[in-house]
């Protein structure tokens, strides 16, 4: 460019510039604030929400019985995953991530570099909220207005409510000590005869009595028609639990409407008269001997 | 403006945002550059490179106030220079054509140097060859490059201008000349 075209090009601009009305620095310091504001309410708030939901929801979900609820780890987290809290939980990281990118100097961090900081971010303030309780009010109270969500307690108590499988769920109604048996009425209303005569002593005075009320039972399901079952094990449905279900109506899951694969025919398999062969006897059996 | 010249462009550009005049300053500074990065990335009709440039320096004063003194000026105006370019490509639905080709020798000897393409190739390419090959590369290698090898840009600053991590840009930067040389080797066979 000759100096003489510079100068016109020069002119040129300026001239425009008149007309032109810079942009206030407050402008462009509430554009960054604003990014910022928004990673926090996405990142520190909605992630760390969603954190101390999947916590409690996985805590919750029955890690514990799952060699009987559902045969294998891999079913178990198929069947149980809080995919609902998770999608939320990615959503939330990813608009965070977009937010801290546009900030002042976002773009100086790597994506790896921004979403470690931000899942640290929600990590620890997802486990403080869970800590308060925050993660249950999620899961339970919230989480159940969620469409394609099922809380945890439901969970479990649907995988329960299985007498097919040998698991059934509900209240003692009733005991009767001579001839070792007692009345139990489901999560759906039904009424069962319990045998208790394959339960260990332990089972009858810390069980039964202790905790009478709401118990979940592995044993077999004799007849179907008059609601017989024969009981191998007990378990109270402990604290967390404890009020959490049992009021709610459940219907049992057959094969209409549940979504487990069966088991094989337990009456094959199975000796009544010592439990031995029930599916998931010895696991929990030995889990309970632990404790 | 001899009394400006010992001022550096981010203390013009901050008294610039008050007083209007110091900005042909900047445009002293800037224009032959800016000018000649746009055409780099590839427009080569000169009222257009002007139109772009202009625009480029109104859209610099408007924004004057938000300048980052933290940042270079020039990282900060380069960086609005090739977001112009790039809209520009967009509005026209444009690809750019070709390269600039009028220090490419200088560029590639840089480049050469950089990774022994003649000891590696034995190829005697010419400046031309350069020319030839980089717009054929994928926009995001070749804006690399650009920036690196023609406007002498350190990775900090690339990092500024195309806002992307320091890491990204070796990457990049490092893509780019491997697929340079595949496509001279191409060239040679």
């Amino acid at each position: 460019m000759t100096l003489e075209k510079k100068e016109n090009f020069s002119e040129k601009v300026l001239a425009e510039l008149e007309k032109v009305k810079q942009t206030p620095a407050w402008k462009f310091k509430i554009k960054n604030l604003l990014f910022w504001i928004l990673w926090v309410i996405f990142v520190v708030f909605g992630g760390s929400l969603a954190v101390a939901a999947i916590a409690f929801h996985t805590r919750f979900s029955g890690w514990n019985f799952y060699p009987v609820t559902h045969g294998s780890v891999g079913i178990f987290l198929l069947d149980t995953l809080p995919y609902v809290w998770l999608l939320i939980f990615i959503a939330f990281l990813f608009i965070g991530y977009e937010n801290f990118k546009n900030t002042k100097h976002g773009y100086r961090y790597s994506f790896a570099g921004i979403v470690s900081f931000s899942l640290l971010c929600c990590l620890i303030s997802g486990f403080v909220l869970y800590s308060i309780g925050v993660g249950k009010f999620l899961d339970e109270d919230f989480g159940k207005h969620l469409p394609f969500h099922h809380p945890a307690f439901e969970q479990q108590l649907k995988a329960w409510q299985n007498p097919g499988r040998g698991l059934l769920t509900g209240n003692v109604v009733s005991i009767n000590f001579e001839i070792k048996t007692f009345v139990l009425q489901d999560a759906a209303e039904n009424f069962w005869q319990v045998d208790g005569s394959n339960l260990v002593e332990e089972d009858w005075q810390e069980v039964l009595l202790a905790e009478a009320g709401e118990l979940r039972l592995l044993g077999l399901n004799l007849s179907e028609v008059e609601n017989n079952f024969i009981a191998c094990l007990i378990m109270p449905w402990g604290e967390e639990m404890r009020g959490h279900g049992l009021n709610r109506s459940f219907p049992i899951c057959g094969e209409s409407n549940c979504d487990l694969p069966p088991f094989p025919d337990q009456k094959e398999i199975f000796d009544p008269s010592s439990c031995e062969g029930l599916p998931g006897y010895d696991v929990i059996l030995r889990m309970k001997t632990l404790k | 403006m001899q009394l400006f010249s010992d001022l550096t462009d981010e203390e013009i550009a901050v008294r610039a945002s008050r007083e209007r005049f110091l900005f042909s300053a900047i445009m002293t500074r800037y224009q032959e550059r800016l000018g000649r990065y746009i055409r780099r990335l590839g427009v080569f009709d000169k009222e257009e490179v002007e139109d772009i440039l202009q625009d480029v320096f109104v859209k610099v004063y408007k924004n004057l106030q938000g300048f980052d003194p933290t940042l270079s000026f020039s990282s900060w105006i380069y960086r609005i220079a090739h977001n112009e370019t790039m809209s520009y490509f967009r509005k026209k639905i444009l690809r750019p054509q070709g390269h600039y080709v009028a220090d490419a020798e200088k560029v590639f000897l840089t480049l050469g140097s950089n990774f022994n393409l003649e000891k590696e190739l034995d190829l005697k390419i010419k400046a031309d060859v350069l020319a030839k090959v980089l717009p054929k590369l994928p926009k995001k290698y070749r804006e690399v490059l650009v920036l690196r090898y023609y406007e002498e840009k350190s990775y900090q600053e690339i990092s500024d201008i195309l806002r992307l991590p320091s890491g990204s840009v070796a990457t990049l930067i490092h893509r780019a000349k491997k697929l340079l040389k595949k496509f001279l080797k191409h060239l040679e066979e």
